[in-house]
């Protein structure tokens, strides 16, 4: 198995776990999915995919997988691991997955439009994404002409879309935030409402349900028509970074006020995850938000790329095929507790 | 506070969003938030929120068919796509129902965007409607845009591409001179 996108780790990975840049875009001339046969759906899928099969360096790179050909727990694993959403995970006409050997490219076709081109990376890395993205983009584009077929576009309203949100740029870049200061101290609430009046949606699950979440939250940018890629890059990012210090400051502040809570708060959360026998998602969710806090401070040392890649591995499905069979939820439990002992270490 | 969309349960999901400085804003409970998907899906960064506020009525910014100048008969002849289709799903059928419902989706458009048009990057093979043909300033601002387009190819190792650009390049510099002498 080849290297995987999260095995890295970027800027403010610590606090960054991801980024995400996405692409979408439709043929002119073919019904956007919803209204197209399946004869069109397949069509349109086969102009898409052209490019990146067609080519001898990007052939070797991507794998085709049809959606329908896929088995119930790979389609949701593909959902537990962010690579396709749930809506793509029903298989529809045409449903079609160009995915990247270290799974950091995934390019969903006859999803919501003809194409969703999203790009992967960890850290906060939203240039570095798109200039993949762009690049890709491109080379889809001319494959298209070759073909005789082109992007829907137009001048004033920019790449065409299924639904009006994502005229123009086509663009959604977002960050997940791993805030569990911020989100402790309440202030999520006001700080996604002046994100708001930014244009920049923050989303994520606050009161009871933040811990077991495991404090995440996605920021990205809500309009793409209006201003160029890189203006919305740029407003995601500067969000973003301001998310970042606050939490910064938060913990620089807790951690002079109350160290004894904090780490306290962390070795607890390491201790049960490198010690328990049995072990729900959820509660992995939010030992693991401490545990990521506790190497974020320096208190544990661990590479963050380790956390990254087993916050996908331990989820239902992803478990399942790792194991080879499907696990009912008391064994997973048990596969999953095994799984963070031999992956964490202790502290 | 209570959950906006059946006012039993207290509100544990706060999603925000504002587009071009239209606020909405949703308060869930655990029950209804889960109507939606996992809850896991709300993280889910590849479910747009627009969807998120479409599967709640109350929140869906309306297309109105009625206000519409579109005949409730017209039909898209791309897709078969009509007035009341687009307006119940807030979904188009095809790039040509952004011209054949052009009367109808302004107003949602202009709710959306105001009066913003696009900036960003067009397809390579794109083509303004009108050709700056005749205007020395354009065919200079085309000639920068191409050598744009050719240093993207170089830097990509599209030799092809950027040698058939080159020949466009040329050529406008050509017809350029012969206008101008
Ligand atoms: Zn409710
Ligand atoms: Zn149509």
């Amino acid at each position: 198995m080849s290297a995987q996108w999260f095995e890295h780790s970027g800027d403010h990975a610590d606090i960054a776990l991801s980024t995400r840049v996405r692409l979408a875009r439709n043929i002119e001339g073919i019904p956007f999915p919803g209204r197209q046969n399946k004869e069109q759906a397949v069509k349109a899928a086969d102009l898409l995919s052209a490019p990146i099969l067609e080519n001898k360096v990007t052939a070797s790179r991507f794998t085709r997988k049809e959606m329908a050909s896929l088995s119930d727990t790979e389609r949701a694993s593909l959902v537990e691991r962010h690579l396709v959403s749930p809506y793509f995970a029903t298989p529809a006409p045409g449903g079609v997955l160009l995915l990247s050997s270290d799974n950091g490219i995934a390019i969903m076709l006859n999803e919501e439009d003809h194409m969703r081109l999203q790009v992967l990376g960890t850290g906060l890395c939203p240039e570095a994404c798109m200039e993949t993205a762009v690049r890709l983009d491109n080379m889809i584009d001319e494959g298209l002409t070759s073909h005789g077929a082109k992007y829907a576009f137009s001048e004033k309203l920019g790449y065409l879309t299924r639904c009006p949100t994502n005229l123009g740029t086509g663009l959604r870049v977002s960050v997940m935030l791993h805030l569990p200061l911020l989100a402790a101290g309440g202030q999520m609430t006001a700080l996604a409402n002046s994100a708001g009046k930014l244009g920049i949606a923050v989303r994520g699950i606050y009161g009871e349900g933040t811990k077991e979440h495991g404090n995440l939250f996605q920021i990205s940018n809500q309009s793409s028509l209006g201003t160029t890629e890189q203006e919305q890059i740029a407003k995601v990012r500067e969000v973003v970074s301001g998310l970042i210090e606050r939490e910064r400051q938060a913990r620089k502040m807790a951690l002079e006020t109350a160290p004894n809570a904090l780490e306290d708060k962390v070795f607890r959360a390491a201790g049960l995850l490198t010690s328990a026998r049995k072990m729900s998602a959820s509660e992995a969710l939010a030992l693991l938000s401490d545990y990521r806090l506790g190497v974020s401070l320096g208190l544990i040392q661990a590479d963050i790329a380790v956390l990254n890649s087993l916050q996908s591995q331990m989820m239902p499905a992803t478990l399942s095929l790792a194991v080879g069979r499907t696990l009912p939820a008391a064994e997973r439990d048990i596969f999953r507790a095994e799984l963070i002992r031999r992956v964490l270490p202790k502290p | 506070m209570l959950c906006e969309h059946c006012g039993k349960n207290p509100a544990t999901h706060f999603y925000s969003q504002n587009i071009n400085g239209q606020e909405q804003s949703l308060y869930l409970c655990s029950e209804c938030a889960s109507k939606h998907g996992s809850l896991f899906g709300f993280l889910d960064p590849l479910s747009p929120l627009s969807s998120l506020f479409a599967s709640f009525p109350e929140f869906t910014p309306l297309i109105d068919s009625h206000t519409a100048s579109a005949p409730a008969e017209t039909v898209c002849p791309e897709c078969g796509a009509t007035a009341a289709d687009i307006a119940k799903t807030g979904q188009v059928g095809c790039a040509r129902c952004y011209q054949i419902f052009s009367n109808l989706l302004a107003p949602y458009l202009a709710k959306l965007y105001g009066k913003a048009v696009h900036t960003g990057r067009k397809p390579l093979s794109y083509k303004p409607s009108q050709p700056p043909v005749n205007s020395h300033n354009s065919v200079n601002e085309e000639i920068n845009r191409l050598l744009r387009l050719q240093a993207e190819a170089i830097r990509q190792e599209r030799f092809e591409d950027a040698a058939r650009i080159r020949d466009e390049i040329n050529r406008l510099r050509q017809d350029k001179g012969g206008n101008t002498l």
